[in-house]
């Protein structure tokens, strides 16, 4: 009966929405961007695919704006779509100029616009539509030299090697002789942990290199500011990069009970570290502890705080022990903050009047260990099964072809 | 019919003698994408044929600032977004492949649901958009509104005039 309700419910819903959602219009472009360079006279033909992602009938404008909108032909004005066509492409050809005073990016729009039904007479009348646009992006060489720059940080782990990447764009219409680049690295309080170097490089006019550097992370956890100072033929241009070492920065330092009396609430005392240089957010701890046949025993979990940088805190749960008996579990301390977490295995020994919290990897005492833990993987002997069951079925198929040929 | 069978044969051997070729040389041959295409995908399974430890891949032909992965097998999804632009690939093992290089393309795309008064705005596309709320007059677009949509980001808008939402890649 309870199923006859919620599939009533549904299908009301979905009648509602279907009701409510008149009408749904798509449509799409690719390229959105393309880019190329600036060279006088020169002409090119691109040329645009447009996606009627809802399979309508549907007739869509070109048209063309932006400063470059001269200097290009549209071979189409409008493309019609019937309800079989997913995708259409049509070409366009730009012709430059023989200059552009102004240095730096100029653009220009070709802008696919669905055209209203209403327009040719159809009874429905839309007061929105959508219009996708894809962009050409001409650079113009800046006069002498002139180069921008980006700094990538890539594997910023403690204690590894940290690699920084220098893009260098030579925008100038002279090639760079050499380029190479000064990195400084800032910890949150602004004060300077490193400083390193680039390799150095030449970099032709219009062209794209890469200047590299290395640095071991031997610094605390946390946040960290690249700085890249980049001279080029006496020239300078500055970029910089926030990164952060380390990918969580809280540890699990130990957990414990005190007056533990089986049978009652016990309050938990979950040590943990922050590692990094920064105030944590919303730390919590979640403890989890299952028994014998997985049966979860324990879920709880601590009210969120913040912890200062590099700081320890004590973080605070109960348990109801009402319905728990004597016996070693084992389980998970899940730790999170500001949207990050991470686990670790924990067993926990339960006996009348104490109980012993071991973080595996971190804190250790002797205890049994227990039956479900002693047994092989499951997924290896299930792996097994299977093979024997396939091979048996394998095996029985060819005797009874053999068997039914004669 | 004996004639095709025939043919049908001599194909498969070929195709026998070519995939033990490649075992016995350790060659690896780059399926997907193929070299010099144009994908959309920002996420593709790259594809080759052969036994690969390592696929390599880069925005830059000399391999400067690479990101490379531990594969088994013959396919690989590659775990971040690419950009939008030329990436090279290679594959190394006990020989390597040869460089291609591919180039990814946006899609910019809107999806507008009409619910009666209420419009919502969805970005379909693989850019993150501008999206501009526009009226058209005969010489011009007035623009009455501007929103980001990130990938798959829906907006809802109350439309009183007729008006075009406009979407371009960021």
């Amino acid at each position: 009966m309870k199923k006859i309700n919620r599939l009533g419910i549904a299908l009301i819903l979905i009648i509602l929405i279907l009701t409510l959602v008149k009408d749904v219009t798509a449509l799409g472009i690719s390229p959105g961007r393309q880019t190329m360079d600036f060279e006088p006279n020169s002409e090119k033909e691109i040329t645009l695919t447009v996606f009627n992602t809802e399979h309508k009938d549907l007739t869509a404008a070109i048209f063309v704006r932006g400063e470059l909108g001269d200097y290009m032909q549209l071979q189409e004005t409008q493309l019609k779509f019937s309800s079989g066509d997913s995708e259409k492409s049509f070409n366009y050809k730009i012709k430059l100029p023989e200059k552009m005073d102004k240095p730096g990016q100029h653009y220009a729009e070709i802008v696919i616009r669905e055209i209203s039904d209403a327009k040719e007479g159809n009874d429905i009348v839309i007061g929105a539509l959508v219009a996708v646009v894809s962009q050409l992006e001409v650079k113009v060489p800046y006069p002498g030299k002139y180069a921008t720059a980006n700094l990538d940080v890539v594997n910023a782990k403690p204690n590894e090697e940290v690699k920084f990447f220098v893009r260098v764009n030579n925008l100038g219409e002279e090639n760079i002789e050499n380029a190479i680049g000064k990195i400084t690295i800032f910890n949150k309080k602004n004060k300077e942990v490193a400083e390193i170097n680039t390799n150095n490089l030449y970099v032709k006019s219009k062209d794209r290199i890469e200047l590299a550097a290395t640095w071991i992370a031997n610094a605390s956890l946390g946040d960290y500011k690249a700085v890249a100072v980049v001279n080029y033929d006496n020239l300078e241009t500055t970029t910089e990069s926030n990164f952060a070492i380390g990918d969580f920065l809280l540890k699990p330092l130990d957990i414990s009970a005190k007056n533990f009396k089986l049978g009652q609430i016990v309050k938990f005392n979950i040590l943990v570290e922050n590692l990094a240089n920064r105030e944590l957010k919303g730390a919590s701890a979640q403890l989890l502890l299952f028994g014998g046949n997985e049966n979860q025993v324990m879920d709880i979990k601590n009210t969120p705080i913040e912890i200062d940088a590099s700081s320890r805190k004590e973080l605070i749960a109960y348990w109801d022990t009402e319905n728990v008996k004597e016996g070693n579990y084992v389980g998970k301390i899940i730790l999170s903050y500001e949207g990050k977490t991470a686990e670790r295995q924990i067993r926990t020994v339960v006996k009348e009047t104490e109980i012993k919290t071991e973080i595996i990897g971190i804190t250790a005492f002797a205890v049994d260990v227990p039956e479900a833990e002693s047994n092989p993987d499951k997924g290896y002997i299930l792996t097994i099964i299977i093979i024997i069951l396939v091979l048996s079925n394998i095996g029985w198929l060819i005797y009874y072809k053999k068997f039914r040929k004669k | 019919m004996r004639l095709k069978n025939k043919y049908l044969g001599i194909g498969i051997l070929i195709i026998a003698i070519f995939i033990l070729f490649i075992a016995n040389n350790n060659l690896i041959i780059q399926v997907y994408p193929k070299n010099s295409s144009v994908i959309t995908e920002r996420q593709p399974t790259f594809e080759w044929a052969g036994k690969a430890d390592n696929l390599i891949f880069d925005d830059n032909d000399k391999f400067v600032s690479p990101v490379i992965e531990d594969v088994n097998g013959n396919s690989y999804q590659i775990k971040d977004k690419l950009n939008f632009t030329t990436y090279y690939w290679k594959l190394t093992g006990k020989k390597n492949s040869s460089v291609s290089q591919f180039k990814v393309d946006s899609i910019v795309a809107l999806e507008l649901k009409n619910q009666t008064n209420l419009y919502s705005i969805t970005n379909v596309g693989t850019a993150d958009l501008n999206v501009e709320s526009v009226e058209e007059y005969p010489s011009a677009w007035k623009i009455t509104g501007n929103l980001i949509l990130k990938l798959n980001e829906t907006n809802q808008i109350n439309v009183k005039n007729k008006t075009i939402f406009v979407g371009r890649q960021i």
